[in-house]
């Protein structure tokens, strides 16, 4: 919390009490290697390195395209050529899920970007400038904030039209407020710690300020929220195609595929299995990935 | 002293489990704690002082603390080895204990009566409408004002030193013969520090209680143990009677520690040459400043400093001093009034005129660990002003750099080095070096000491006046602690509520004080001497001092009227 | 901050029709056939859209005093009725999975922060991971799939009291994982304090502080929660009434989105707001009763 005017003189005494003793110079192993070294870690990272080779390599994977109709019988069951089965239209499920990967994560890299980027520059601005400036743009990330993301990309949708790219770009506005908000107290933070004071007192400009000091203290949080984000945005996009609201037919888009499945629920039932596990599992990799990176990077856990 | 001992400990050993392997952190203590006395365990960081007490009364953290040996004899039983019922049924009821921090200590969201009442109740020692008069017969015993009403009010509703009344009031609900104090007063201003320490002295003498009291301070130690305990490491350097200790310190570091502290009776600086004729580094004039509260947090203050000189600068929480000095700064614009640097007024300075002036005056905060930022070298740190004014960068800049750590007297070596690799006291060094590479001509030194143990506290505060003297380098010196002040400066100004109310030279204003705060803090001050124990005052100071406007009482010495 | 809140939403869904891009009435009309461009123009002006932006706002706010919100470009139904019809269907849902949300998820927080470190909470803490990553549109379907259709416990879908049970339980179940998370993580927060330390000196028995000193004050911000987590379950409707074709304003606003149909859209994102601002008043109170430092200040 930051605190004004003068400042107890004791208390700061009893934090560091603890810990003012000589530091030895400790070989910490690699940032990557701590993250990766949890089981949190270890599998979200697998789950992600998994969806990034699917998403890359989808063409060589995938043995059919992924909107070639009945290159199989109708609801197909599992089998050899089909490891999955076949939709609606005898498309080759697996394919489809395959080629999915790479527009998942598509979305979830656009949208965050967007969230990412736009929150940088509102929260930054609002805890380097004060004043004014960060009343009105804090009040305003507020008020969107309340909308909740849902609404702001409906509207965001009603306004642009249902399409697979306004979805991103929905999914990404409608997520600025979160992420502006994050960045401005973790800015906040930093902008009242005493390093930063003295780096003013020394005379450093803006663009000091701004880019060496306080962007990469800032920067942790933000890739902790950044991460957890890839798993939002890409429910959030998916429900959007769900509701016919984001990517269109034949798109390859788990969160269409299932509802084109809901249509055959008594008929198929198979066909919502491996799409909405597709959304789960990779929600849960980032999520887990999100969650190890969160702890690696807490002072209290570290060694 | 014959009596058979209240508590009696041997080879008490506890260990800390970090990642896989157990560090020990308290290696085979032995003491013991004669009824009714005070028995004061003094340490600095790290030397397992609270641990001591914390294993004594089961509270240590359980996921990562083990105790590895030892007894703990309390009235017959081994604290250490008792199933955790029994031990839950002497805690609180037989021992007491007050912690340090009282604006945490008391739970937010319940009312004072009810956290006061509910030991007694669950240990079916009163039913609650008995409970609740003592609470209010205790609240009494300590001092509050108006206690029939106070425990329906929140914790919130309570100053800190209210609150650790509260704590005290709690703790003595059942009378216990053992009293454990960790810190009770560190996080207190001095006078309300005085206050309390006199209150459970009082309270343990009239009850016959004895108390364990665990601090860092050596003047807290002298004004209130029979006997103390010095620890370091996690081990007994030495244990005698207050008195003999310190008259007759056995140990090397007993010696050292007792050297370093300052004292409020000790030497000042001496004199310098006289430099009556150069224009002052600094001058504030009549500066205001509100945060919007109820009253202003600076009330026309002025006050100048020549070059070279170091002027202290001491208050209390809430005093306005550190806003003064990031005035001096302008870290915080002021609402009226002019600072004016080596003649150059920058009250209303913007932009890249004010970078400019910057390098002027530079700070020294309290905080070791948040002054350098965590994710740069500290040889980048140090070179930032280089390059920001002198266009300094690469080789030039790293010899330069290695310069100015040499004289804060760390090792050149050290630049590529991160923060979090050095200790407090080499922090403090750092931001030294780095308040050093502007060649400023004033340094606004906040409490650069308050988070430092008394000997590193020490050697920081030698090198600041070495700097001082070889660069004719002028320094804000921000305090709470009059002692240190009296040591660093050749002039002081007090300051209290927004307003100065006394400045002047050290030796006259502290050997002389006119106006009655100075006076009170002054008494309230611990020495380091327990032949003078009974000189501090307990009186609650009074509401109000006079405030207004300076007059003259002897050369160069000012006093609010 | 309540009110700011539905002043920038009057502004907002004025706006709204004029960021789209192209002419507005053409996209909404575009689906009926053969309207001549006269039709249009007098369209254009029944909307107001052909007046200046400050004029159509003032003549906006002006006809919401008198609780005018226009009328649907298809049936031409006064929009106020329509979303009032269906406003009370979406509330009762989201109260409800709220409901299911808190039964489950305080319990289970509270529980994984009792025995921390335990397996119990490692499992706990598995399985809400894992339910924050299923999402609502897919556990709705598989719990369909089960109850209704194979089981056939429960109706399939359509709005009545026996049908809110399998989508309540699809929103409550997806947002009990985030509860459970949050209450614990708070609880924990205050199980470090010092006054659960203060507690423990004075000998207190571990159920009385976890009950009366860590429940009490990890509530507060549970409280706090709570009323994002409402607005999570309004948002969360919209995908879910489509599921279980529950006849609320979510699923209202999806067919007002297909058919480019503003007015409606326009009177769902109001009541959405408002809905969601007194619901987060009503915590504020609910919020100072529990919180003493709010109460007396």
């Amino acid at each position: 919390m930051p605190s004004n005017a003068s400042p107890t003189p004791d208390t700061a005494a009893n934090s560091a009490a603890n810990t003012s003793a000589p530091v030895r110079r400790i070989a910490r192993r690699p940032f990557w290697l701590r993250v990766l070294g949890t089981v949190n870690g270890a599998i979200g990272g697998a789950i992600v390195f998994v969806l990034i080779l699917s998403a890359a390599l989808a063409g060589w994977i995938a043995p059919y395209p992924p909107a070639k109709m009945a290159v199989g019988g109708r609801f197909g069951l599992p089998q050899a050529a089909h490891p999955l089965g076949t939709d609606e239209f005898g498309r080759d499920l697996f394919s489809r899920i395959v080629f999915g990967s790479r527009l998942t994560l598509t979305i979830g890299a656009i949208a965050v970007g967007i969230s990412l980027i736009a929150g940088l520059a509102v929260g930054l601005t609002a805890a380097y400038r004060r004043g004014w400036v960060e009343t009105v743009l804090m009040r305003s990330s507020d008020v969107l904030f309340s909308f909740t993301e849902t609404l702001i990309a409906l509207a965001c949708v009603a306004v642009l039209g249902p399409s697979l790219q306004n979805a991103m770009i929905a999914v990404g506005i409608a997520g600025i407020p979160f992420y502006a908000r994050t960045c401005h107290s973790a800015a906040l933070v930093e902008v009242s710690k005493p390093y930063f004071e003295a780096s003013v007192a020394a005379g450093a400009g803006h663009a000091r300020l701004v880019f060496v000091h306080l962007l990469p203290n800032v920067f942790p949080t933000m890739v902790v929220v950044a991460t957890l984000g890839v798993s939002s945005a890409i429910l959030a996009a998916a429900g959007l195609s769900f509701l016919g609201l984001g990517a269109q037919p034949p798109d390859p888009e788990w969160g269409l595929m299932l509802s084109g499945a809901a249509h055959y629920l008594n008929r198929a039932p198979w066909l919502m299995v491996v799409p909405g596990l597709s959304i789960a599992v990779t929600v849960l990799g980032f999520n887990l990935l999100g969650d190890a990176i969160r702890s690696a990077m807490d002072p209290r856990r570290q060694g | 002293m014959t009596a058979k001992p209240l508590l009696e400990v041997r080879d008490l050993r506890v260990g800390f489990r970090t990642g896989g392997a157990e560090t020990p952190i308290l290696h085979g203590l032995d003491f013991a704690v004669n009824p009714g006395e005070i028995f004061a365990i003094v340490g600095e960081s790290g030397s397992g002082k609270s641990v001591t007490a914390m294993s004594l009364m089961g509270l240590l953290p359980r996921a990562s603390a083990r105790i590895d040996a030892g007894r703990a004899l309390f009235e017959g039983e081994d604290l250490l080895h008792l199933p955790p019922e029994r031990l839950r049924a002497i805690r609180g009821s037989r021992i007491g204990m007050i912690f340090q921090e009282p604006m945490t200590s008391l739970n937010p969201v319940l009312s004072i009566g009810r956290q006061m009442t509910e030991a007694p109740v669950a240990h079916g020692r009163a039913s609650r409408r008995d409970a609740a008069r003592l609470a209010v017969e205790m609240l009494e015993r300590v001092g509050i004002p108006e206690p029939a009403r106070r425990p329906r009010q929140f914790p919130h509703e309570f100053s800190g030193g209210m609150r650790q009344r509260v704590m005290i009031a709690m703790a003595m609900m059942m009378r216990p013969s053992l009293l454990i104090a960790d810190e009770p007063t560190t996080a207190l201003d001095v006078t309300v520090q005085a206050q309390i320490l006199g209150l459970m002295r009082d309270l343990v003498r009239e009850t016959g209680t004895s108390m364990i009291l665990i601090t860092h301070d050596m003047g807290v130690v002298a004004e209130m143990a029979d006997r103390v305990m010095v620890m370091r490491h996690g081990r007994i350097v030495e244990a005698a009677d207050t008195a003999s200790l310190f008259a007759r310190p056995t140990q090397p570091y007993t010696r050292d520690l007792l050297a370093a502290v300052p004292r409020i009776d000790g030497d000042t600086p001496a004199p310098g040459p006289a430099r009556k004729t150069a224009p002052p580094v600094l001058r504030l004039d009549t500066i205001t400043k509100s945060f919007g509260g109820a009253r202003p947090a600076l009330a026309a203050v002025s006050l100048q400093i020549a070059p070279g000189e170091i002027l202290g600068l001491v208050g209390e929480s809430g005093s306005g001093k550190s806003t003064l000095g990031r005035a001096a700064a302008r870290l915080t614009e002021v609402d009226g009034g002019t600072v004016t640097l080596e003649g150059r007024d920058i009250t209303r300075l913007r932009g890249s005129r004010l970078r400019e002036v910057r390098a002027g005056v530079q700070m020294i905060f309290q905080d070791p660990y948040s002054s350098l930022d965590p994710r740069l070298r500290i040889g980048r740190t140090i070179a930032e002003p280089l390059a920001i004014h002198a266009g300094l960068r690469g080789r030039l800049a790293r010899a330069r750099t290695g310069e100015l750590l040499a004289q804060v007297g760390l090792d050149p070596e050290m630049a590529d080095r991160f923060p979090h690799e050095f200790s407090g006291g080499q922090r403090q060094r750092i931001a030294i070096a780095r308040a050093l590479a502007a060649k400023p001509r004033l340094i606004i030194a906040d409490e650069p000491t308050s988070a430092l143990d008394v000997s590193v506290q020490a050697q920081v505060l030698d090198l600041l006046g070495r700097l001082s003297v070889e660069r004719e380098l002028a320094f804000l010196f921000i305090s709470h602690d009059l002692s240190v002040v009296r040591k660093m400066a050749r002039r002081v100004a007090v300051m209290r509520a927004g307003r100065l109310l006394e400045i002047g030279p050290t030796a006259e204003v502290l050997g002389d004080p006119r106006h009655a705060y100075t006076r009170a803090l002054i008494a309230a001050a611990p020495i380091p001497d327990p032949a003078q124990r009974d000189r501090l005052t307990r009186a609650a100071p009074p509401g109000e001092y006079p405030d207004g406007p300076l007059r003259q009482v002897g050369q160069d010495h000012w006093v609010a009227a | 901050m309540g009110l700011l809140t539905i002043f920038a939403t009057t502004v907002a869904v004025t706006l709204l029709i004029h960021l789209v891009p192209g002419d507005p009435v053409q996209i909404m009309y575009a689906q009926s056939q053969g309207t001549t461009p006269e039709q249009l123009e007098a369209i254009r002006h029944s909307l107001g859209l052909d007046q200046p932006i400050v004029f159509q706002y003032l003549h906006f706010l002006g006809r919401l005093l008198h609780g005018d919100l226009g009328y649907t470009i298809r049936g031409h139904q006064a929009v106020l009725d329509v979303v009032l019809q269906r406003l009370p269907n979406t509330i009762a849902l989201a109260v409800t999975a709220l409901a299911i949300a808190v039964a489950i998820g305080l319990p289970m927080g509270f529980a994984a922060a009792y025995w921390q470190g335990s397996l119990l909470d490692a499992g706990l803490m598995i399985l809400s991971i894992g339910g924050i990553a299923i999402p609502s549109f897919w556990l709705g379907l598989m719990l369909m799939l089960f109850f209704a259709v194979d089981l056939g416990w429960l109706p399939v879908s359509g709005t009545g009291p026996l049908n809110i049970l399998l989508p309540a339980f699809t929103l409550g179940l997806s947002n009990a994982a985030i509860v459970a998370r949050m209450t614990r993580s708070s609880m924990i927060d205050v199980m470090s304090q010092d006054f659960v330390r203060t507690a423990e000196a004075k000998g207190l028995p571990r159920s009385t502080i976890l009950v009366h000193h860590v429940l009490r004050a990890g509530l507060v911000p549970v409280v706090t929660m709570l009323g994002l987590q409402f607005a999570f379950m309004m948002g969360g409707a919209v995908v879910v009434e489509n599921i279980f074709a529950w006849n609320g304003v979510g699923r209202m606003a999806v067919d007002a989105i297909f058919q480019r149909d503003y007015p409606l859209i326009q009177g769902f994102i109001l009541s959405f707001t408002v809905v969601v601002v007194f619901v987060s008043i009503l915590l504020d109170t609910v919020y100072a009763l529990i919180d003493p430092r709010i109460r007396r200040s």
